[in-house]
């Protein structure tokens, strides 16, 4: 979300800007800078690098970036790769995205330098050195991967700070998983995985927990017998709602028992079996999940839904016979917000390695 | 921290761990800070998902109101004043659990009433004894509502696990012996540990960042003593006048208002040495030790030499003309009440030795800033341009508003001469961090709930401070003739002149905000 304070000028309909020659990008940014007349502030802490080799254009990221860029000082690098067009060339494009002050004049930019690369020119293994030859100095790499990943670029790879994905758009995740631990174990990479997919479950994860703040729940959390999960969006829900599931066992100790059609089932430290059911039944576009029912064997049950398009999550607990509902927050669900939630995030994701180990082998 | 016993909830939060629900009793419900302040901070905390679900938040005041209709007004006050805007469907869940609660402060029936009430609370909402009573009234309120927590036992936990903990708002005392006196009853009633002496300049991101700025960044420590640093100047200035609070300001002034607790915050964070570790005592014994340290005023000779006051006369504040303090609403014709001070201050310890630390504060300044300026000493042997004024590097702190950090420089003029000219590195937050800062109270609820006192003044800090400040005041307060004048300043201008003059004796000048 934009500072309150502040207004956004678009940058001409987001497309990707100023056309230059690839050896001109520094030299026509300064331009942009010198044109600005010393009313803008050039900011940046971070090199956030998106790289897409699918459909995913230009202008689409453009308007992305725009509104990352509200949140976040940053140079963009977009790297569009398109094997499908004509031609064996590289082209290049150089923005600025620029936020009005408190002031209504003083401008804060970021700056945005678009590739396409066409034809041959993508299998080339160019991306590297366009990357390293326009990175801010000093400032970290992020690297946002679009879709799925092929053969990884280790020589990137290397100097890569924090990947981010989304296993949401991914249609073989089983595949992907493995080679995103494969990248990740050979450039120590393991905590600054950032899954979009497991972002989007912030606020569901915090909605689950808060059942067990309340005293006297560690009974309750620890004689979890069922798990119900509903989600939307075919294989990339199905994949959200594993992580849910992974995410659940890896906190609470379980191990992987064995899956059926549409279950899962789990041991807990006590040797009880856990069972996890999956419904791909959920409403609404994108993948997501609209509900979770968790049952304890006290006769406590928790659940966790949501409406298609709605800004919260309805939450209700059954214990002793008493009933308690809230209304929280979803959290991120926007791609742009997830990735700036994932830009704000200086930790890491201890769990999510874990999670995605205890549910891989039913991806 | 409180959430160690839930499993899930590590690492459900982006920012920090979460507290356990709890039920927080505003005392003063009715009042200014809560509808401004409080009640929109913690839907802010909902908003944002930090607020622990189930959190009961319930208003005390003496005025005669339901629930419902408490929970209008603080629907109407949080629409006003809330950074973020009120969505209908979270306003719905969060004001189910507002309750408002009738009573006198000083009445007993009041308190068993409460007591039951937060029992019900706990058997219905599972919030498990957790207790954290918010002191919004009027300070003469402080010890009737503390005596009455003690006398009806609220100030023990609810139940097993559960804590009891009070939240004081300044002015924490008008003088060392009330501040000690307040000390003892609010002691006498709960431990320190459970005790959270409020002062929202220490909630704000830029007061928090002077120990990131301090201690993360090994190029400043090094430098950061008398042998490089010069003078170091703190500011609050505003350009507001008394605003309806004259009946307080007439008992307080700029000095127990501003200079005892949220200056004096900003000058330990500045000049303490490095803590062990970010623990509460961690960083708060430190602070306490620059306090120690302060060059006490101990004649009235001293606080003449050193310390200005001043208060401002009819001016005029961004073109249009303002009164007089004097001719304000509810201000004695002769009041002598300081709107403004300057002072002097020196710290006895090997760091500091010999660095003057100029502080000012005051009202109806030309703009409304507060910020701290590190002045280094210039080079020792200048080669270029040996005429030029404003040569030494001076680190600014931002606190307000536009908060950063700027770093003044000395740079080559481009050209054939060898001219050298001062440039501004200028970091802002707002520029490199879009995402809108939580206000103060925000940050500082939340650590209450957590049971995190760093940004919280621990009783011998408070007792410090009044210790060094009631010496300039009772200069102040000294007989007829003897006592330092009382300076006035037109509205709208940087002070009195003698202010200038405190500084110029030392060959120096104000900056130029």
């Amino acid at each position: 979300m934009a500072a309150d304070t502040e207004t956004t000028q678009q940058s001409e309909f987001f497309g990707p800007g100023i056309s230059v020659e690839l050896g001109q990008v520094q030299r026509e940014l300064k331009k942009l800078w010198q044109q600005s007349d010393n009313v803008a502030t050039r900011a940046s802490r971070l090199n956030l690098v998106i790289y897409n080799s699918g459909e995913s254009s230009i202008r689409a990221n453009t308007a992305t970036v725009e509104r990352i860029t509200r949140q976040h000082a940053l140079r963009a690098i977009i790297i569009a790769a398109k094997p499908q067009l004509p031609g064996n060339h590289v082209r290049a494009w150089v923005n600025a995205h620029c936020q009005l002050g408190k002031d209504g004049r003083k401008q804060r930019c970021s700056e945005q330098i678009a590739f396409e690369l066409t034809g041959e020119a993508r299998e080339a293994g160019l991306t590297p050195n366009i990357v390293f030859g326009h990175l801010d100095s000093d400032l970290p790499l992020y690297l946002w991967r679009q879709g799925e990943f092929r053969a990884p670029t280790d020589q990137l790879m290397a100097w890569v700070d924090r990947l981010i994905f989304d296993s949401g758009d991914w249609t073989s995740p089983a595949a992907q998983f493995a080679l995103v631990r494969r990248v990740s174990e050979a450039h120590d990479l393991n905590e600054s995985l950032a899954d979009l997919n497991w972002t989007r479950q912030l606020g569901l994860r915090a909605a689950v927990a808060q059942f067990f703040d309340a005293p006297g729940s560690a009974d309750t959390l620890a004689g979890l017998d069922k798990v119900a999960i509903t989600y939307a969006g075919g294989v990339g829900g199905r994949t959200g709602a594993l992580l849910l599931a992974g995410w659940v066992g890896a906190k609470l100790g379980w191990t992987p028992a064995e899956a059926g059609t549409g279950t899962l089932s789990f041991h807990d430290d006590a040797g009880r079996t856990v069972a996890v059911s999956l419904d791909g039944s959920g409403d609404g576009d994108g993948a997501y999940v609209s509900r979770v029912a968790l049952h304890a064997a006290d006769g406590s049950e928790f659940t966790v839904s949501r409406d298609a398009g709605s800004a919260f999550y309805n939450t209700g607990a059954r214990r002793d016979g008493r009933e308690q509902n809230q209304v929280l927050p979803v959290g991120p669900q926007d791609v742009a917000d997830l990735v700036s939630a994932e830009l704000v995030h200086s930790g890491h994701h201890t769990t999510y390695l874990r999670a995605v180990g205890l549910v891989e082998g039913v991806m | 921290m409180q959430t160690a016993s839930n499993p899930l909830r590590e690492g459900t939060s982006n920012t920090r761990p979460q507290p356990k629900p709890c039920a927080l009793v505003i005392f003063g419900a009715t009042g200014d800070l809560t509808h401004r302040k409080l009640v929109p901070a913690l839907y802010n905390l909902a908003a944002d998902g930090d607020l622990p679900p189930g959190t009961a938040i319930i208003g005390f005041a003496r005025r005669d109101k339901s629930d419902e209709v408490f929970r209008q007004e603080m629907e109407e006050a949080t629409r006003k004043f809330s950074r973020q805007p009120v969505q209908d469907e979270l306003w719905k869940s969060f004001a189910q659990n507002l309750y408002y609660h009738r009573s006198e402060f000083d009445k007993d029936e009041g308190y068993q009433a409460l007591a039951e009430r937060l029992a019900k609370l706990d058997r219905e909402s599972g919030l498990g004894g957790r207790r954290m009573f918010y002191l919004a009234a009027g300070p003469e309120q402080f010890e009737p509502i503390i005596s009455r927590l003690k006398s009806s036992g609220l100030n023990e936990p609810g139940a097993e696990g559960g804590w009891s903990r009070v939240v004081v708002e300044k002015p924490f005392g008008t003088d060392l012996p009330s501040a000690r006196h307040l000390n003892d009853v609010v002691s006498g009633a709960f431990h320190e540990s459970s005790t959270y002496r409020i002062d929202h300049f220490l909630g704000k991101e830029t007061a928090q960042n002077i120990m990131v700025l301090r201690f993360a960044n090994a190029i400043f420590e090094p430098i950061w003593n008398a042998r490089y640093i010069d003078h170091i100047e703190i500011t609050a200035a505003e350009t507001l006048g008394v605003e309806g609070r004259a009946g307080y300001y007439e008992t307080s002034g700029a000095l127990r208002d501003m200079v005892q607790n949220h200056l004096i915050q900003l000058l330990t964070l500045v000049c303490m040495e490095p803590p062990t570790d970010l623990g509460a005592d961690g960083v708060r014994d430190e602070k306490v030790k620059v306090l120690r340290s302060l060059r006490p005023f101990a004649k009235p000779e001293d606080v003449a030499r050193n310390v200005v006051r001043g208060q401002y006369a009819a001016g005029a504040i961004n073109g249009k003309s303002v009164p007089g303090y004097r001719e304000e609403q509810n201000v004695k014709p002769g009041s002598q009440t300081d709107t403004f001070v300057a002072m002097r201050v020196l710290i006895d310890n090997w760091r500091w030795s010999g660095v003057p630390i100029y502080v000012r504060v005051g009202k109806r300044l030309p703009k409304s800033a507060a910020e701290i300026a590190i002045e280094f000493k210039p080079a020792p042997h200048i080669l270029f341009n040996r005429d030029a004024e404003g040569g030494a590097n001076v680190l600014v702190i931002r606190i307000q508003p536009d908060e950063g950090v700027s770093l003044r420089i000395q740079s080559k003029l481009p050209g054939a001469a060898l001219r050298v000219e001062p440039v501004k590195m200028d970091f802002q937050y707002g520029a490199s961090f879009g995402k809108a800062s939580p206000e103060a109270y925000e940050r500082l609820l939340l650590d209450a709930m957590s049971g995190d006192p760093t940004l919280f003044a621990r009783r011998d800090e408070v007792e410090q401070a009044w210790q060094f400040v009631d010496a300039i005041e009772q200069a102040w307060q000294a007989g007829e003739g003897n006592a330092p004048a009382l300076c006035t300043y037109p509205a709208g201008s940087w002070g009195p002149q003698e202010a200038e003059d405190l500084i110029e004796r030392d060959g120096r000048k104000w900056r130029r905000l």
